[in-house]
């Protein structure tokens, strides 16, 4: 026992000397939750807008004002309406942007716009006489997920327009729709990242440093001396491991504080069972690493390996990015075969939203039969390599 | 017939933080000379090469090198040197003849003059076959002779080599050094660190360090008539105790 | 220049004989690019949904009936009270639960404004957002059918037609979108982490000393480093251009040459910033942390995923310094919207500047004396 606590010592001191790459590992998940939290939303405010208005008259006016009312849009101010190109555009109701469609391109390469709406000549006369009026919303959809908040924004003033122009003098039918946000209500980014996040620092702290520490014994020839002494192979490896479980703790724990108090990320289950999960995903980190270990001979080949089986798949294929539902067949079996997408989904259910084990038991019990599985790969592996 | 001084090193001082590595170190070195620094591990020998090579800066003193003054013409001096460290320094990926190719390149030969240099050096020593070896593949022994050569390919006016013959054994030594004695009868002044005794009696003169200090300088002959001693060992114990007792 | 072009053709050599890294080198790329074509994806897939109805009549279930015809909803349950409905949500089973309060009908037709609840699963808030926007307008949809019953001359008064038109994207295909910014990852990749690993490497097996002590100039040492992989670099982008014109068939629209020039003074930049981070570490570990931190950092910051207009505005100052934002903007209007060079003059200034100035960051932190 003394033996292995000396040993672990060891390891403690390789880690904790390295002051630069500690401080990344520390500093690595600090600016991810921070970025995450302050930079991913989904509004856009002050989007930049453009009018080409061909009637210019009371209603028109007034649904402009609507529009950068909102605090979604900001005018710029990029046409020149000329006398003689109203005539083109007043015959040609169909496509009313056709004889600025040059002008709009390229105010949209340039990027000085990101929406130009068209409305048509004599706008507020032809709803009054015909009782119907075009107007024309042009999205610059390279950024499909712009154009589609951006659209959304205007659909909804426009009803809203509509509705108020209409009810006027009549008995209204509304529906009042009362969305409630649940668990998040005000949408905040960091409720996905912060346990992303955590899975991500995990996955690199036990994995990556795991594989890569062993990976390094061997390189430099001291894995043999380390064979020789009485240590035996089990408290070998417990005592290699030992430190990033520790190191991993610290870090999860920073990750959870910067959530709860930077952004109010709740944690509404019991910190218990969020422990327990936790333990089972470093846990499972911990073998993956071992395991790659074994088919890695220099350092160089063990960060790319493990970066490139253990690290973007954790990024790409869990949910925390990029939801999983739309990914092709072949991407969603990969993910299937990794721990991060139940650590996560248990994260979230009893983090966020306040459930118990019993409500995650599905993704509970599947970690459990991967540490099995990865328990006996590993020694497998340890006793082929010794034989 | 006064000789010509091709090392002059003045008052020289390295200091990291409170460590003085080099303490007070002056020293000359003459024309086609083998000049030894002998001393521990830790003694300051590699820390005061590194300066005459112009990878590391003095604390303080005055160093003269070719007859160029250290402080002005550090990247001029460069090119009338060749240098061979301890740890093995020619590309262990690349083969042989690509090593002098790229080394010759650096020190701006010619292609023509590469390629002449290339097969004279590789015949005398007797290595034309291993031309498309990768260096990585070859015994240290025989990479120890290459990377001495390659120092020397530019017709340097002094090489600088820092433990060259770390890990081989006695007889491959000898071997090399008969390398480093044709050298210096062709001019070239060698200078090299070393803390095998064997070697040190190979060099012309040498000085011994510890702790940063020069402690003696002479020829091994001399010393060894000084300290009343049959060969270099004995002579560095005895000034190792003295300075304990 | 001589000395330069012996460093590039040494570097060609080391990079060619070391099959494990070249393979990687060429390898992960491409299939990371194809990939993520597939993975990267945020447009909103099925949504499960639950009901509970406390009105129970022919306008609830109607109301339900439109809901779960449309293609991204599918009712999974109806349950009794809220509290159950909110079991299911917690679970994960679903992702929105209509709730309809007593007296739905009843209250539409006596003009008592009915308050229909959306109960939304929003701890991916990416989702709710569309689940939120695309459930208002089914029921936008739902209540204007209500409204044609009670007053007829509804349809054919007050009307606003609006037509949508999506420019450069009229699918809203996000593949689209994201392919240029992977391009960018692509050869960012190939810029920071291999130039700067192999970099460090030379560092660590004591290589380095050997070239500190010849008279080659600081600028020719890392130009000799940087211009292998820039050539890397740009013929790894037009392959990449290539597999997206030809397999996915991404859009192309402006003019391959000015792409090539851009891409061209970027990579310059990033690979001075990959220099640069390996002069200041001492092992490769290290370096690949430092590298991993930057990349990480800075694309998420480009607005690779989510747009630069949705965050907050002292973004756009932190991107002037960020050099992936240079590439994924440009790049985005070039392949996307066919910008020309005219289009990109003053991000082609503004990059130019920083890469020669990153360029001699690197220079002068690479130190021949310790």
């Amino acid at each position: 026992m003394k033996r292995f606590f000396a040993f672990v010592k060891k390891e403690f001191l390789h880690i904790f000397r390295d002051v630069r790459t500690l401080t990344i590992l520390i500093g690595l998940p600090v600016v991810l939750v921070i970025i995450f939290g302050y930079i991913v939303s989904n509004e856009i405010k002050n989007a930049k807008i453009a009018f080409l208005d061909y009637s210019n008259d009371n209603v028109t006016q007034q649904l402009k004002n609507d529009i950068l009312a909102s605090g979604y849009f900001i005018e710029e101010n990029c046409f020149k309406l000329a006398n003689d190109n109203k005539t083109v555009a007043d015959k040609n109701n169909s496509f009313m942007s056709n004889a600025y469609s040059g002008d709009i391109d390229a105010a949209f390469k340039d990027g000085k716009v990101l929406m130009v709406i068209v409305f048509q000549e004599d706008f507020a006369e032809k709803i009054e006489r015909e009782g119907i009026a075009n107007m024309q919303i042009i999205a610059d959809a390279s950024d499909p997920n712009t154009a589609t908040i951006l659209i959304g924004y205007i659909q909804a003033i426009v009803e809203d327009f509509q509705r108020s122009m209409f009810f006027e003098g009549r008995e209204s039918m509304e529906i009042v729709v009362e969305p409630r946000m649940m668990f998040n209500n005000e949408l905040k980014g960091a409720y996905m990242y912060v346990p992303g996040t955590i899975a991500f620092i995990l996955m690199l702290i036990c994995a990556i440093m795991t594989s890569v520490s062993i990976t390094r014994e061997k390189e430099f020839g001291s894995m043999e001396v380390l064979l020789v002494t009485p240590l035996k192979s089990s408290q070998l490896i417990l005592g290699k491991l030992v430190p990033y479980v520790f190191l991993s703790v610290i870090c999860s724990a920073i990750i959870f504080l910067l959530g709860y108090f930077l952004f109010g990320v709740p944690f509404r289950g019991s910190v218990f069972d969020v422990v327990i999960l936790t333990l089972c995903f470093v846990i499972i980190a911990l073998l993956l690493g071992l395991w790659v270990s074994n088919f890695t001979k220099t350092m160089e080949i063990a960060m790319t390996l493990s970066l490139v089986v253990l690290m973007l798949p954790t990024l790409l294929l869990s949910g925390f990015i990029f939801p999983l539902e739309n990914m092709p067949m072949f991407l969603q079996i990969i993910a299937d075969i990794l721990p991060a997408k139940y650590y996560l989904d248990a994260i979230k259910t009893i983090m966020l939203k306040g459930g118990g084990l019993m409500d995650v038991i599905k993704d509970f019990s599947i970690l459990l039969v991967m540490i099995i599985v990865l328990v006996f790969v590993n020694i497998k592996s340890i006793k082929d390599r010794l034989d | 017939m006064e000789r010509e001084v091709v090392i002059e090193v003045k008052n020289l001082y390295k200091k990291f933080g409170n460590f003085v590595a080099n303490d007070n170190l002056s020293f000359k070195v003459y024309k086609g000379e083998i000049y030894g620094f002998l001393g521990a591990n830790g003694a300051g020998k590699t820390t005061a090469m590194k300066i005459l090579c112009g990878i590391s800066l003095p604390t303080s003193g005055e160093v003269t090198i070719a007859h160029l003054d250290f402080n002005k013409y550090r990247e001029k001096i460069k090119l009338k040197i060749g240098y061979m460290s301890q740890k093995f320094s020619l590309y262990d990926d690349l083969t042989v003849k690509e090593n002098f190719r790229f080394f010759g390149g650096i020190y701006r030969m010619s292609r023509a003059q590469i390629k002449e240099a290339t097969v004279r050096l590789l015949e005398s020593l007797d290595m034309m076959s291993l031309m498309d070896t990768i260096v990585g593949s070859l015994p240290v022994g025989w990479k120890q002779k290459l990377a001495f050569t390659i120092a020397n390919m530019h017709s340097p006016e002094i090489v600088f080599l820092d433990e060259p013959t770390g890990g081989v054994d006695p007889l491959t030594r000898r071997r090399f050094w008969e390398l480093i004695y044709q050298a210096a009868n062709n001019g070239v002044t060698v200078f090299v660190t070393t803390h095998y005794m064997d070697e040190a009696e190979y060099c012309n003169r040498l000085c011994i360090m510890n702790d940063g200090k020069i402690i003696v300088e002479n020829s091994p002959k001399e010393l060894k008539t000084i300290y009343n001693a049959s060969n270099m060992d004995e002579v560095f114990l005895k000034i190792v105790n003295r300075k304990h007792s | 220049m001589r000395t330069i072009f012996y460093i590039i053709q040494k570097e060609f050599i080391q990079i060619f004989r070391d099959k494990a890294l070249l393979s990687l080198m060429i390898i992960a790329p491409f299939a990371q690019l194809v990939i993520l074509i597939y993975a990267a994806n945020l447009e909103m897939g099925n949504v499960n949904f639950a009901v509970v109805d406390y009105d129970k009549t022919q306008t609830s279930s109607k109301l339900v009936n439109l809901m779960s015809a449309s293609p991204f909803y599918s009712l999974i349950d109806y349950e009794n009270s809220i509290d159950e409905a909110q079991t299911l949500l917690t679970r994960g089973e679903v992702h929105l639960v209509v709730v309809i309060p007593k007296h739905f009908e009843q209250d539409l037709e006596e003009s008592n404004s009915p308050k229909l609840q959306l109960l939304i699963d929003a701890v991916n808030g990416t989702t709710a957002f569309l689940v939120n926007n695309y459930s208002r307008y089914i029921i936008g949809d739902f209540n204007e059918d209500i409204v044609i019953q009670r007053y007829p001359e509804a349809e054919n008064m007050g009307k606003i037609n609006c037509t949508y038109s999506y420019w450069y994207n009229d699918l809203l295909d996000y593949k689209i979108f994201m392919f240029p910014g992977l391009l960018v990852i692509l050869v960012s990749l190939v810029g920071l982490f291999i130039a700067a690993l192999n970099f460090v490497k030379e560092k660590e097996l004591g290589n380095i000393t050997q070239i500190n002590v010849t008279a080659i100039k600081k600028y020719q040492f890392i130009a000799g480093k940087l211009i292998p992989f820039w050539i890397i670099g740009i013929v790894e982008f037009v392959i990449g251009l290539f597999i997206g014109k030809f397999f996915f068939n991404m859009p192309f629209l402006g003019s391959f040459w000015t792409l090539l020039l851009y891409t061209s003074i970027y990579l310059i930049c990033v690979l001075s910033l990959g220099l640069f981070l390996a002069s200041i570490s001492h092992s490769q570990q290290q370096v690949m942390f430092f590298t991993f931190f930057f990349f990480l950092t800075f694309i998420i910051l480009s607005g690779i995923f989510t747009p630069i207009e949705t965050m907050p505005s002292w973004v756009k100052y932190v991107n002037y310094l960020n050099p992936f934002a240079y590439l994924m903007k440009v790049i985005r209007m070039i392949l996307l919207k066919g910008s020309s060079f005219y289009n990109i003059i003053p991000d082609t200034i503004c990059l130019t500047a920083y890469s020669i100035m990153m360029f001699f960051i690197a220079v002068f932190s690479y130190k021949k004396i310790s």
